[in-house]
């Protein structure tokens, strides 16, 4: 047994760790806030003003003024809501069909949908974009949302491992019952995995509102702008960097994905805990 | 080890053979959507891809055979080699030390001590955040005049930087704010790993008198290893693929210093028009991430324990 004083040094160290690393991820947080309340004269000063002197609120103000925030951040959630609940739907279905049964070719499907995972997105974006265009949807969020109601490689992989440590037991006792798979998988495993999906949904989220390429493929028309296109054209309206008011805009943009995190952080590490435990 | 600890995949044996083609044909019912997708999605997608890089193609009028002079258009432009050269030097650099790094702080962060979930959590703040906010918000960061990271340097009495100005510099300012933003998942991804290692596995160590550094090696290493290496290789084809934060903070600039091969791709399609060349370099791109990961599997593969 070790005494207690090398155990209290060690503890300090590691909280010394996690305290500079937590200041290292942090700081540029801070410094966004920090200039999105400061006037001008602080933000370009030297040397810095660490605090504003007082909550200067003409940044967000102004930010507003250049691009319609709210609007483009409803356009994202309008994206995310009506793509979220097909893809945990399909991609777990896919998944149970994995991990549970039996057919001729599995092997070589699910090889195929590892290998899908690998491929880049950049070999398949120009067709996909000219079938779009084709169909007179280029400009629409239909290309966004569409294709998630096929299933996502990385989702059917996870909830595939994750279904597969369920202890089978249950489901066969349905079977006895005379249930076929489909209701087993409505009634059993969707309730009884619901950490998992919640936490497969939260990333679908996040993948939509951090989405970069396929919004700027697909969305021209600066209304259906998403807020992260929004931020991105930011500069281009003005002309020139404004960084009080677009650092309020990436500000006001990050909050409702913090909010998310704040909120539903259990799931994030419960989600990752019973990846492994057996049920 | 013999015994199995985490349960192994179990999937229902019926004995008899109505009840298999049952099976046989509920499985396949449950995993058409995503061969559907496949089809439409990727498999036709990607032969098209493969046949315009053949034409040369402006999305105006119709594609027009022209053989291999896509290829051989790119492999005399100086500007592909280069986005070519950013992209593997990107990589090379971004992998080993993001997640190394990520398995140090997974370790570090996998035990018993209040407010643990608080530190959890402030260090996947970043990759939940868009890049462009985040690419931004470094943008201001590194700026050479009033930039918070240039105050630091000028408080420690040293010269200004122009992190992102400077051609030398803009690349590597890039890939740090990548390791930054992206750590977080990759330690999310370890942590999970480590937390299936089986708590047995260390109680009955510490009877047989090993200590935390043996424990670390013998049972943690081991354990790990395939997680990790399944971290290693996404990582690697993540990072190829690099466009957003390249995007968002420089946009390729100063020069071409931080133009990446996927926004070079993304530019010669969506700027200039030239779709042919684009789905040229998509092949391109593709066979890359195909001969990195059959390397990444023949060299590194085969010391990854998959026994549990």
């Amino acid at each position: 047994m070790r005494g207690d004083k090398g155990e209290t040094v060690r503890k300090s160290l590691l909280y010394l760790f996690y305290l500079v690393g937590s200041v290292l991820m942090l700081l540029p947080f801070f410094w966004m806030i920090s200039t999105a309340f400061k006037p001008d004269t602080e933000i370009f000063t030297v040397p810095i003003k660490w605090f504003p002197s007082s909550f200067y609120g003409e940044n967000f103000k102004k930010a507003f003024q250049v691009i319609p925030i709210i609007k483009y951040m409803l356009n994202t959630v309008y994206i995310a809501v009506l793509k979220i609940g097909g893809e945990v739907f399909i991609s777990a279905l896919v998944a149970y069909g994995f991990a549970r049964f039996d057919f001729r070719g599995k092997n070589l499907f699910f090889l195929i949908l590892l290998a899908t995972m690998m491929l880049p997105y950049e070999v398949t974006m120009i067709p996909t974009f000219m079938m779009w265009s084709y169909l007179g949807l280029s400009d629409s969020y239909v290309p966004l949302i569409l294709p998630a109601y096929f299933g996502a490689a990385s989702f059917i992989f996870f909830l595939r491992m994750y279904f597969s440590t369920l202890p089978v037991e249950m489901e066969e006792s349905m079977v006895m019952d005379g249930a076929n798979y489909f209701q087993i998988f409505y009634k059993l495993i969707l309730p009884l995995t619901k950490p998992a999906l919640l936490t497969i949904g939260l990333w679908a989220f996040l993948g939509t509102w951090n989405d970069l390429l396929g919004q700027l493929i697909y969305i021209n028309d600066p209304m259906k702008y998403t807020i992260q296109l929004g931020l991105a054209s930011f500069s281009n309206m003005t002309g020139e960097t404004l960084w009080g008011p677009l650092m309020a805009a990436s500000f006001v943009a990050l909050l409702p994905v913090i909010f998310l995190l704040m909120s539903a952080q259990k799931y994030f590490v419960e989600g990752i805990k019973m990846t492994g435990i057996k049920g | 080890m013999e015994k199995t600890i985490v349960p192994m995949a179990s999937t229902y044996k019926p004995k008899s053979s109505p009840k298999k083609r049952r099976q046989w044909l509920t499985g396949y019912l449950m995993i058409l959507p995503n061969f559907l997708g496949f089809f439409i999605f990727m498999l036709a997608p990607i032969i098209a891809t493969v046949g315009l890089g053949f034409t040369e193609w402006d999305l105006v009028n119709n594609p027009q055979w022209i053989g291999l002079a896509n290829y051989k258009n790119l492999f005399g432009d100086r500007i592909f080699w280069l986005s070519f050269r950013k992209t593997i030097w990107f990589t090379l650099l971004n992998v080993p030390i993001q997640s190394f790094l990520a398995l140090l702080i997974a370790v570090l962060l996998n035990r018993k001590l209040k407010a643990l979930n608080l530190f959890r959590t402030l260090f996947i703040i970043p990759w939940i955040c868009m890049s462009v906010a985040v690419g931004l918000t470094w943008t201001w960061l590194f700026n050479t005049q009033f930039g918070y990271i240039n105050h630091v340097l000028t408080s420690l009495g040293m010269e200004r930087i122009g992190w992102l100005t400077s051609d030398k510099l803009a690349l590597y300012a890039v890939i740090f704010v990548n390791v930054w933003q992206y750590l977080g998942w990759h330690i999310i991804l370890l942590l999970a790993g480590l937390q299936i290692v089986p708590q047995e596995l260390y109680e009955a160590a510490t009877v047989d008198g090993a200590n935390n550094w043996m424990k670390f090696w013998k049972i943690t290493i081991p354990m790990i290893s395939p997680i990790f290496f399944y971290d290693l290789v996404v990582n690697m084809i993540m990072t190829l693929q690099i466009f957003d934060l390249p995007f968002a903070m420089t946009n390729g600039g100063p020069g071409n210093a931080t133009r990446v091969f996927n926004l070079y791709l993304y530019q010669k399609g969506f700027s200039f028009l030239q779709m042919g060349e684009a789905c040229s370099m998509g092949v391109i791109l593709f066979g890359l991430i195909m001969v990195a990961t059959f390397f990444v599997f023949k060299f590194l593969g085969s010391r990854v324990n998959y026994e549990m």
